[in-house]
């Protein structure tokens, strides 16, 4: 599981991951993740290269969403694959974790 | 005809991720659909994850079974643990209504894993847990 920060040309963190997020993935990423999403400005995530998603991972995500939203913050999730998304919807987190199309659209939602 | 593939795994997380990975490795010699795979992931994690967090009221080493069964396309995974008697099909399904602040993940594990499965089965036998998840091409989310 590998995390990345990106640049933005916006006032928000952007992030890539990329692999899968289970036992293994999450205990790999997630002090950096904690560190990079702790609250003070909104995180955007492209979720293209994330292939595993089960309650660990969920459960990783949403307690980064829940410091975010203490700040006025969001999370938002971008470029997700069908089965990562099935998976987020089913556990209903998709109405509680913005997922759009792309970056241009997370941009947009931070933005409105 | 079927395959049959038994596992013998100690009660750590450790041992939980390789037999993931030994698993994985297994479905990709089979001609599974990725989404099969998926789901059978999904359920190895989350019920092998529950077992081992919860099921142990002491702090010894145990042994869970894990067999597949493929046959014709048709994945059944049984998980025996000798943990105390837990029927998970009966725990309760979490709230998906709450706001951010009140979600909880507990619970969603087994919750996924019914939703992901075909069909769940729980038995309480010889003093084991004996859970059966069915996983067919036509798995039910999708």
């Amino acid at each position: 599981m590998k995390l990345t920060q990106l640049e933005s040309t916006y006032k928000v963190t952007n992030l890539l991951l990329s692999g899968s997020l289970d036992i293994t993935g999450v205990r790999d990423i997630e002090m950096d993740f904690s560190r990079l999403a702790s609250g003070e400005q909104a995180v955007v995530i492209d979720f293209s290269g994330v292939t595993f998603i089960a309650s660990l991972g969920m459960r990783m995500l949403l307690s980064a969403a829940k410091k975010l939203d203490n700040e006025g913050n969001k999370l938002v999730l971008h470029s997700v694959p069908p089965l990562v998304e099935t998976a987020l919807a089913t556990a209903g987190l998709a109405t509680i974790l913005p997922i759009v199309k792309d970056e241009p659209d997370a941009i947009s939602l931070l933005q409105s | 005809m079927a395959n049959y593939h038994t596992f013998k795994i100690k009660n750590t997380f450790a041992e939980i991720e390789l037999l993931c990975v030994e698993i994985n490795e297994l479905a990709q010699t089979s001609s599974f659909s990725e989404q099969i795979v998926f789901c059978l992931n999904v359920c190895l994690e989350e019920m092998l994850t529950n077992i081992v967090k919860y099921a142990y009221d002491d702090k010894d080493k145990h042994e869970i079974e894990v067999r597949l069964e493929i046959a014709n396309e048709i994945i059944t995974l049984t998980i025996i643990d000798d943990g105390h008697e837990f029927n998970p099909l009966e725990a309760d399904i979490p709230n998906m209504n709450s706001d951010i602040q009140h979600r909880e993940v507990g619970g969603i594990g087994i919750f996924l894993t019914c939703k992901m499965a075909n069909k769940v089965t729980y038995t309480r036998k010889d003093d084991k847990n004996v859970l059966k998840v069915l996983l067919t091409p036509h798995v039910v989310i999708l």
